[in-house]
């Protein structure tokens, strides 16, 4: 069903991408939300790399790989995206810190916001790896393929960032008994 | 469930539940409705149509002798599939694969009939070698020894790099890349040891203290200036800097060691980047208390700062000590002996 959507957006009917947009526009903005951290900027990303989806997809040779193919130029967006706000503002740190939107499921707000912050801080191109792998489901070798970089590219940006991560954590979790026990 | 799982297990729960349930706003979606009808779609240009669109760009001379070429290729193929009856799977077929990264028609036409240039292209990018087994690690990929360059054009200059057999690329942003050895089979995980380029932007005034902010950046803008910043900040220990040459750009080159530990300075952060990296204070700052001696190479390219980071030290590094591996104060001293000839290797010119 959605090769014949595809194929039918690949020849310019644009109630067939529409239908598309449907079928994946949700969880590309996901994925630009937590790449990007800022709701705006993943707006953007997510509407350039429709835009450029449709663009460019005549130029797809295998419609099975569409949703292979629209994470890559999402993930183009959302790295443009952040280059053009680091020139503006200069340091990522600075991304807006809009607050948790925290679930009422959320068994540990604290973990999660501990997490978040240090989330924020790694660089994006770690931010876009753990993404892919760990919220996408992608593999190591699929995520190489979105972001056209050796597998070993993505493994040792996977492996720098949960490292960062869980130390990260690690610390704060170490800071709080100390204060806890001074 | 062990440490590992635990931990994972939250980042996932983070990553499903920390910003909740986010569909596309229907503003996105009005948008890009509103301009699938103003914007073109690009269609693939190739095969007979790309030689046709060369033709109808090209000059008199170069048509005429496209027109012959396209003759003989006829008649090539009129002799295959006499021949044999059919055509070969190569023409007309499509390719299996995706073509993920968008790609634009050929550009400029040619004013002038195509001559041979003389100029040698220049050396792949590091993100895009190609890759072998490592030979002392065949579960790893390495990288295919060879001349290659810094891979973005963020940096200042073209980079090349001459890279031996056993060493990886690492790239955690545009601007901070690296070449790191991988001779082991205890180290999945990568060695954290080797060489990290990196272009130079806001400067940390206390790297493990992202609240103190970040120094004037026309105060750290040139190599002096820089290694007084990195002289003065507190926990770090450097050395006197001495005058250098990478590449007959002129540099200094100081030596940089912490009693800090990730307990006390979880995440530090020397400086940014211009485009928006972060390089870290590893293995200066680690959980493993291990003292890393780290030299820091800083030259000025044009005016502008190019930084390379070694760990030339040959003990275990903090990132293999993490994944388990013993001390071992000469585990590499033979990668040391390496890491100069790539160093040695450097070149830099004008980006082209």
């Amino acid at each position: 069903m959605e090769r014949e959507l595809v194929e039918r957006a690949m020849h310019g009917d644009e109630a067939a991408f529409d239908a598309l947009i449907e079928r994946v526009g949700n969880q590309l903005h996901s994925v630009a939300r937590r790449i990007l951290r800022d709701p705006y900027l993943a707006e953007d990303a997510t509407q350039q790399a429709l835009l450029d989806a449709w663009r460019y997809l005549p130029q797809l040779r295998d419609p099975d790989r569409f949703e292979a193919w629209v994470y890559r130029l999402l993930v183009n967006a959302c790295h443009a995206e952040a280059r053009r706000e680091g020139r503006h503002r200069g340091n990522l740190r600075l991304l807006a810190f809009d607050g948790p939107d925290v679930s009422d499921h959320a068994t540990d707000v604290a973990i999660q916001q501990q997490l978040d912050q240090a989330f924020r801080r790694l660089g994006i191109e770690h931010r876009t790896v753990v993404v892919l792998v760990h919220y996408v489901g992608l593999s190591q070798a699929e995520a190489a393929a979105v972001l056209g970089t050796p597998t070993g590219t993505v493994r040792s940006r996977l492996h720098y960032a949960l490292k960062y991560l869980r130390e990260a954590l690690e610390a704060e979790a170490r800071l709080e008994r100390n204060t806890g026990t001074a | 469930m062990n440490r590992d799982d635990d931990f994972i297990g939250r980042l996932e729960d983070y990553l499903e539940s920390f910003d909740g349930v986010t569909p596309l706003p229907d503003r996105v979606r009005d948008a890009v409705h509103a301009e699938l009808p103003r914007t073109r779609q690009v269609r693939p240009d190739r095969g007979l149509g790309r030689m046709l669109n060369m033709v109808s760009r090209a000059s008199t001379g170069a048509r005429w002798g496209l027109a012959a070429a396209v003759v003989v290729a006829a008649v090539v193929l009129g002799a295959a599939v006499f021949n044999n009856g059919r055509v070969g799977p190569g023409i007309g077929s499509v390719q299996a694969t995706a073509s993920p990264s968008p790609s634009t028609s050929p550009s400029a036409p040619p004013s002038t009939p195509p001559t041979p240039s003389p100029t040698p292209a220049p050396p792949a990018p590091l993100s895009n070698t190609p890759l072998q087994a490592c030979p002392a690690d065949p579960a790893s990929q390495c990288i295919v020894p060879g001349t290659y360059r810094l891979s973005s054009t963020a940096w200042p200059g073209q980079v090349t790099i001459d890279v031996p057999a056993g060493w990886f690329q690492w790239q955690p942003a545009a601007d901070i890349e690296a070449v790191l050895v991988d001779n082991r089979t205890d180290d999945s995980g990568g060695s954290g040891w080797g060489l990290t380029f990196a272009t130079v932007d806001r400067v940390s005034k206390d790297p493990c203290d992202p609240a103190k902010g970040t120094l004037d950046p026309a105060k750290t803008s040139t190599v002096d200036g820089l290694v007084s910043a990195m002289s003065g900040w507190p926990g770090f220990k450097a050395t006197a800097p001495t005058a250098i040459t990478v590449a007959g750009k002129p540099g200094q080159l100081i030596e940089l060691t912490s009693t800090r530990t990730s307990a006390t300075c979880a995440a530090p952060v020397l400086w940014t980047t211009p485009q928006g990296g972060s390089f870290d204070g590893y293995p200066i700052v680690n959980a493993q208390k291990i003292v890393s001696k780290v030299q820091f190479r800083i030259v000025d390219v044009g005016g502008r700062l190019l930084v390379i980071r070694t760990t030339d030290f040959p003990g275990t590094s903090p990132n293999e000590a993490a994944q388990g591996v013993g001390p071992n104060p000469t585990r590499h001293v033979a990668d040391q002996v390496v890491l100069h000839q790539i160093l040695d290797s450097i070149r830099i010119s004008a980006t082209p």
